[in-house]
Order: structure tokens, then sequence, then C-alpha cells
């Protein structure tokens, strides 16, 4: 009975100290490899540098805020030091940390997108957010959700497109792109007499996508979208758009 | 003498290859298994805001919302907004022109702007305190509806962003919202002027 209090009490014990030491961050160190690692006061070229690290000194890098990365050193003193700069460091495991080839790899790897455009449909202002999924490098979904306010009514379409890339490894990479979902059509308070609609709508889109930096692309759309209105009426919509995405 | 060397080159050679089986040292290096952790990244801030909304013939009010900022570089940021305020009719009501079916309409908007840090720098508070700001130029669209009408709506703002401590921010906007409304038989551009304060977390 005691015996099997002791290990109760040990195993608890030793779960105790696990997640004590899971609790303190290991931040990932890197050595100095340049003569001279620059702290700035921000994260920002026209911070100044108040502190440098000389050549063979640990340095910790506790977070990154866009190509900015702060950092401590061994004395404890904290700065913000530009990724050019940290590239040029060594991790533990004595290999150059890459952070271009991280971040060009993450493109790759990234698989969720955020997106915004705005543009014109048949002459009227019109913006969409999408959320978008890949699957691979030629196949990816989405769900848009777009809105266009005219002089006699506004619209607000919602639809799921899937996009085939054929030439994903190109920098401006072509696409074709196939949706259904749903238009909804408000006609605007002042007029008489006029009604919501609300109809199943299909669209295909051509589109270019140019990737910009790491994090994120430049897209435009051609896109017709198709209004199923009744049985005998279908609305045909050009879209044009130009839009940003960004990758997680 | 160097036909000599050459001639002993190859039989050289065949001396310094071991044999395979008969190898004597077997090395066995255990590769380190470092662990490389994730840098932790804060690019985005979420945050509210509140201040004051005048619409153009109707008056001012209360208005708050919500914010996102997305940095993407030291100097380039994209911020969605949503907001709340409300819209009054009442002076045109008061001389008997009553354009709203309720006398205090709800308005709502929604804008997604695009942002530059135009002014990166420090701000000093007495002798032993400095915080990083930045005086930032707005520019975007988006929409606002009240009275049942939704409006396509430009936004052109500045601001300043000052940072107490790495992961909070305060900030104070100016931003214009320029809409056209057709409440008086012709369409016009107005003028929408908004001044807050707010307060984000960056994660």
């Amino acid at each position: 009975m005691s015996l099997r209090w002791l290990l109760v009490v040990l195993s608890m014990a030793g779960l105790a100290t696990a997640t004590a030491s899971a609790a303190t961050p290991h931040y990932e160190y890197v050595k100095v490899t340049d003569p001279y690692l620059e702290l700035h006061t921000g994260p920002g070229r026209g911070y100044p540098v108040t502190q440098v690290v000389e050549r063979d000194q640990w340095v910790e890098i506790l977070l990154r805020r866009t190509d900015w990365f702060k950092i401590r050193t061994a004395q404890g003193k904290e700065g913000w030091v530009s990724r050019a700069q940290i590239e040029t460091t060594v991790t533990e495991a004595g290999v150059q940390k890459t952070f271009r080839d991280v971040m060009v790899d993450d493109y790759l790897g990234r698989r969720l997108e955020v997106g915004f455009a705005g543009g014109v449909m048949q002459s009227d202002p019109y913006m969409l957010a999408r959320i978008g999924y890949r699957f691979s490098d030629n196949l990816s979904a989405e769900i848009a959700m777009g809105q266009t306010t005219g002089n006699y009514s506004d619209s607000t379409l919602y639809y799921i497109a899937v996009l085939s890339k054929p030439f994903p490894d190109w920098r401006v990479s072509p696409f074709l792109s196939l949706g259904i979902g749903r238009f909804r059509n408000t006609p605007r308070a002042t007029l008489v007499g006029g009604t919501e609609t609300e109809s199943n709508m299909a669209n295909a889109a051509l589109g270019l996508e140019y990737y910009v930096t790491q994090r994120f692309y430049v897209r435009t759309d051609y896109r017709r979208h198709m209004v199923f209105v009744d049985q005998n009426r279908i609305n045909e919509y050009n879209e044009l758009s130009l839009g940003i995405g960004f990758f997680f | 003498m160097l036909l000599a060397l050459l001639a002993s080159g190859p039989a050289l050679a065949d001396t310094t290859l071991p044999k395979e089986p008969d190898q004597v040292i077997q090395p066995e290096v255990d590769r380190r298994d470092v662990k490389i952790p994730k840098i932790n990244s804060s690019d985005f801030e979420i945050g509210a805001y509140g201040g004051m909304l005048s619409i153009e013939d109707f008056g001012s009010s209360a208005v708050y919302g919500a914010r996102l900022v997305y940095h993407v570089t030291e100097d380039y940021f994209v911020e969605g907004l949503y907001g709340r305020s409300s819209v009054s009719d009442q002076s045109f009501c008061d001389v008997g022109l009553c354009l709203f079916t309720q006398r205090q309409e709800e308005l709502t908007y929604y804008a997604l702007s695009l942002g530059y840090n135009l002014l990166p720098s420090e701000i000093f508070v007495g002798k032993g305190y400095a915080m990083n700001s930045a005086v930032y130029l707005l520019a975007g669209v988006g929409n606002t509806s009240f009275a049942n009408e939704s409006h396509f709506t430009f936004n052109v703002g500045l601001g300043l962003r000052v940072l107490p401590r790495d992961w909070l921010a305060l900030h104070v906007t100016l931003r214009d919202y320029l809409f056209d409304t057709d409440f008086f038989g012709t369409n016009k551009l107005t003028n929408n002027v908004e001044l807050t304060c707010g307060l984000s977390v960056y994660f």
C-alpha cells in the first residue's frame, strides 16, 4: 500500500517537473558569424543602432514582426535585427539558417490563404473577400463573398469555387476557375415596387496570379456569372477584379 | 625520377583503398538531436476603437468598432474595419421633410484599407521612457449602409500609432469616408469625417 502511494507521488512529481520545464519557452539560439550584428531600437530601418553583437556570440530570437527579429544577447540586451543580417547567423546544429528559403518553402507549403479584391461588375464597383485552401500546387478551392452597389440595386454574391493552376511554378501563373453559389439582389429603397430576389448562380473565371513576396500575391480575375433567375431567364454579369492575398 | 613517381602513383592508390569487410574502425557518430523551435511572429493586430462620426447633412454621433490589421512589411499594412454608429434626420423632420422611416437609423460600415507608415519614430515621455510610434496614411474601399441603403465608400485617413509595449498599440485616427447619396433627388458625393481613439493588441 505504502509502495503504491510512493509510486503515485513520484510519478506526479515527475509530471510536475516535466510540465514546469515545458512551460519555460525555448527560443531559438543562433550564433553570429558576421563581424557584427546591429541591434536597432525598433523594427524599422530608421531606428538607431544602440548595441552591437560581436562574432561568435550566441543570441536568442524572441519574436518576428514583418522582416525584423527581436533578439536577446547573452548579457540580456534586447534589440531588433533585420532579416538580412540574421540570415547569416548559424543555428545550434551548425547550419546556416536561410530564412529566405524557409519563407519561400512556407509559401509553397502554406495551405490557407485569405484574399480581398476590388473591381467592376457590369460597370458597378465590386468588392469581394475570399478564403482559400490549397490542396496541391495545381488545385485549390475557395469560398468568396462579394458585394456590388449600383444605381438601382445592390447585389451580394456567395460562391464556392475550384481553381486549377496548370503552371504553378511560373512567377505569373494563370488559372481557371469554376464555381457555384447564390446571388441576392436588393433594389434601392427609393425605387417603387422593387422586390428582393435570390437565385442560384454559377460562374467561370480566367485569371493570373503573381507571387510578389513570400507572404502575398496579387491576382486578377475575369469572371462571368450566370444567375438562374427563373426557368426562362439567365442573367449574365461580367466581373473584372484585381486583388491581393496572404498566406497562413 | 619523375617517371618513377608516376609509375608508383597508381600502385600507391591501390594500397590506400580500404577493403570493405576488413575495416578496422567502425565510425558510429550519433546525430545530435537538436530541436529547432518555431519563431514567434506577431504581424497581426486586433483591437477596438471609439469616437465620433459626422455624416454630411445629418449630424454627428458616436461610433465604435473593431479593427484587424496585418503588417506586411515595416512600411505597409492592411487594415479591416467594422464600425457602428447611428444617423438621425431630426433636423429635417423639424422643418417638415422626414427622410427616414424612423428618426434614429442605425449605420454600419466596413472597410478594407491599405496603410503606409509614413513617419516611423520614437516618442519620448520624460527622461527615461521611449515608445515606438508611427504616423500612417490610409486609403481604402468599403461599404456604408443606413436607412436600408448601402453605399460604396472610399476612405482616406491619417493616424498615429504609439506602442507602449511591443504587443500593445494606441491609435488616434482621423478618417474621411466618401460616398454618394441621393436623398435630395440628385446624386452627390458626401464627406463624412470620423475621429477615433483605439487600442489594439499584437498577436
